[in-house]
């Protein structure tokens, strides 16, 4: 069975990093306004 | 009434609808094609370089204009400025259009469920036959058109929380789902890591004008930004919601699904060169991208399981499934904005104005049921040619006309990121320049004009003009 290529791994990492982590980003920065906002209410 | 403000029940809610507005049938059948087309994985360059340069800000813009303005794109664009409410109908009667033939196509993934279940092609030789039947077949596709009709019309009747948001509360996640089980299952297959290769391998083609207009065009259009679904969706937050992180999130989610269904399309596409024993996709006898690669190229694929044929309808059902929920959210946004024109200018209750929206469409959808050759040259218009010139207006409009200081004062209080003096270099001189150069490369290339495509324009003129023209039954409206 053939493997991946360098190629095609170094863009399957990237796409990884970028696309993922973006997403996580956004939902990490949600997740601190929303456990700030719960900080000021208490 | 149609004063009756709706808003969704949770943030959670909105990002949910946005992204299952944005995620549509596209993002399976057409951004892996892009990829393996425009230089395998380096496309990513260039897509996430428009991403981050022209999508995001876009999103952020339509975003903003709802929340701010509260309502449709016809008052949207007539609170700016009385003259230019033309634009909002020429978006709303484009999505009109557009629906029609969107909800046609979805009804025949809805009849490809059912086709899948039991393996209505039995062979590999079947699988063309099977296809050119079903739509050359009208009486059978109204059947899916019935449904999915019905489904939609329900859902946005039942109104924002209760309706779309609680549909796309299930849908999206089960749509990652179910995407999970083909992704595992495309990557499991012997040849798998072929198709992968041929789909990542980068090269410099990538970098290319077509490709990096294929880039901007693929941008644009996989996050619906149309000057309406989400322009409507965000008019639904409450006061003090926070606008450019959720989307942020909305972009990030709809682009990271395309890649990951990359894996899915590609594992099995490289089994199917396994299997037929061929070198490259090329020399496949089937399409690689668009309808085709969704009701001839998989239903090949599956055919071809090991376990069939129980294996094939497993993952054949499993396939339609994924993608009818796909177009299911995003249709219910195109019905949304509609709507939502017409409450806004004639105060139409939401139950009698969504049972005619979704009247007229299902209409409309049955005339392309009849005539699929239109779709062609009516969505070089309605889906292409018209929406670039009216997002660009949009984007010049919120830019030079309201001035985008409004908007930031509104959402920077409550943002997770602040919108800076980037977000105007991006609406007011990026955003309308590449767009005018997609517009005017997709002009010059296209092999779609024809005169229906001239008689859909006037069409969507006239009907701007007629609606335009007419008096503003609700008070509230009238400045």
């Amino acid at each position: 069975m053939p493997e991946l290529s360098a190629g095609a791994i170094t863009m399957l990492i990237l796409g990884i990093i970028i696309l993922y982590g973006g997403l996580g980003l956004g939902i990490y920065r949600a997740w601190k306004s929303t456990k700030a906002k719960g900080e000021v209410k208490k | 009434m149609s004063s009756t403000i709706e808003y969704w029940k949770r943030r959670r809610g909105f990002i949910l609808a946005a992204i299952g507005s944005a995620i549509g049938l596209g993002n399976i059948w057409r951004f892996s094609w892009l990829c393996y087309r425009n230089g395998g994985g380096a496309f990513l360059v260039p897509y996430i370089v428009f991403l981050l340069i022209i999508g995001i800000p876009l999103l952020v813009l339509e975003f903003s204009l709802g929340y701010y303005f509260r309502g449709s794109s016809p008052k949207v664009f007539r609170k700016i400025r009385d003259s230019l409410e033309i634009l909002g109908w020429l978006a709303t009667i484009d999505i009109v259009i557009l629906g029609m033939y969107y909800s046609l196509v979805l009804a025949w993934v809805l009849d490809y469920i059912g086709l899948s279940a039991v393996v209505a092609w039995k062979t590999v030789e079947g699988v063309g036959p099977t296809f050119e039947g079903l739509i050359s077949n009208p009486p059978i596709v109204l059947v899916g058109l019935v449904i999915t009709w019905l489904i939609t019309w329900y859902t946005n009747y039942s109104g924002v929380s209760r309706g779309i948001e609680r549909a796309c509360n299930y849908a999206i996640p089960t749509l990652w789902i179910l995407s999970a089980i083909l992704v595992i299952r495309g990557l499991t297959l012997p040849g798998s890591t072929v198709g992968i290769n041929w789909l990542l391998t980068p090269s410099a083609k990538a970098f290319t004008g077509s490709a990096l207009i294929d880039a901007a065009g693929q941008i644009l259009f996989t996050l619906s930004i149309l000057a309406t679904s989400l322009v409507v969706y965000a008019s639904y937050l409450p006061p003090r919601s926070e606008i450019p992180n959720s989307a942020w999130i909305t972009a990030f989610a709809n682009c990271g699904f395309s890649f990951f269904f990359a894996f899915a399309t590609w594992g099995i596409i490289g089994y199917l060169m396994y299997s037929m024993n061929v070198a490259t996709p090329a020399d496949l006898p089937v399409p690689l991208g668009g309808a085709g690669l969704a009701f001839v190229t998989i239903p090949t694929a599956v055919t071809l399981l090991p376990g069939a044929p129980l294996t094939t309808a497993i993952f054949g059902t499993i396939f339609f499934i994924i993608l009818w929920l796909a177009g299911y959210t995003s249709l219910i946004s195109i019905v949304e904005p509609i709507y939502a024109a017409l409450r806004d200018k004639f105060g139409i209750s939401r139950r009698t104005g969504v049972t005619l929206v979704s009247a007229i469409m299902f209409i409309g959808s049955i005339i392309f049921a009849f005539r699929p050759d239109l779709i062609d040259p009516v969505d070089f218009i309605v889906g292409s040619t018209n929406l670039i010139w009216l997002v660009m207006l949009e984007a010049v409009v919120a830019g030079y006309f309201l001035g985008l200081k409004v908007l930031k004062d509104h959402v920077n209080p409550d943002a997770e990121w602040k919108l800076g003096p980037w977000f105007d270099v991006f609406i007011k001189f990026i955003v309308p320049i590449v767009l005018a150069i997609v517009l005017g490369w997709g002009i010059i290339t296209t092999t779609h004009v024809s005169p229906i495509s001239i008689a859909t324009f006037i069409i969507l003129i006239v009907a701007a003009l007629i609606l335009s023209g007419m008096k503003w039954k609700v008070k509230e409206e009238v400045r």
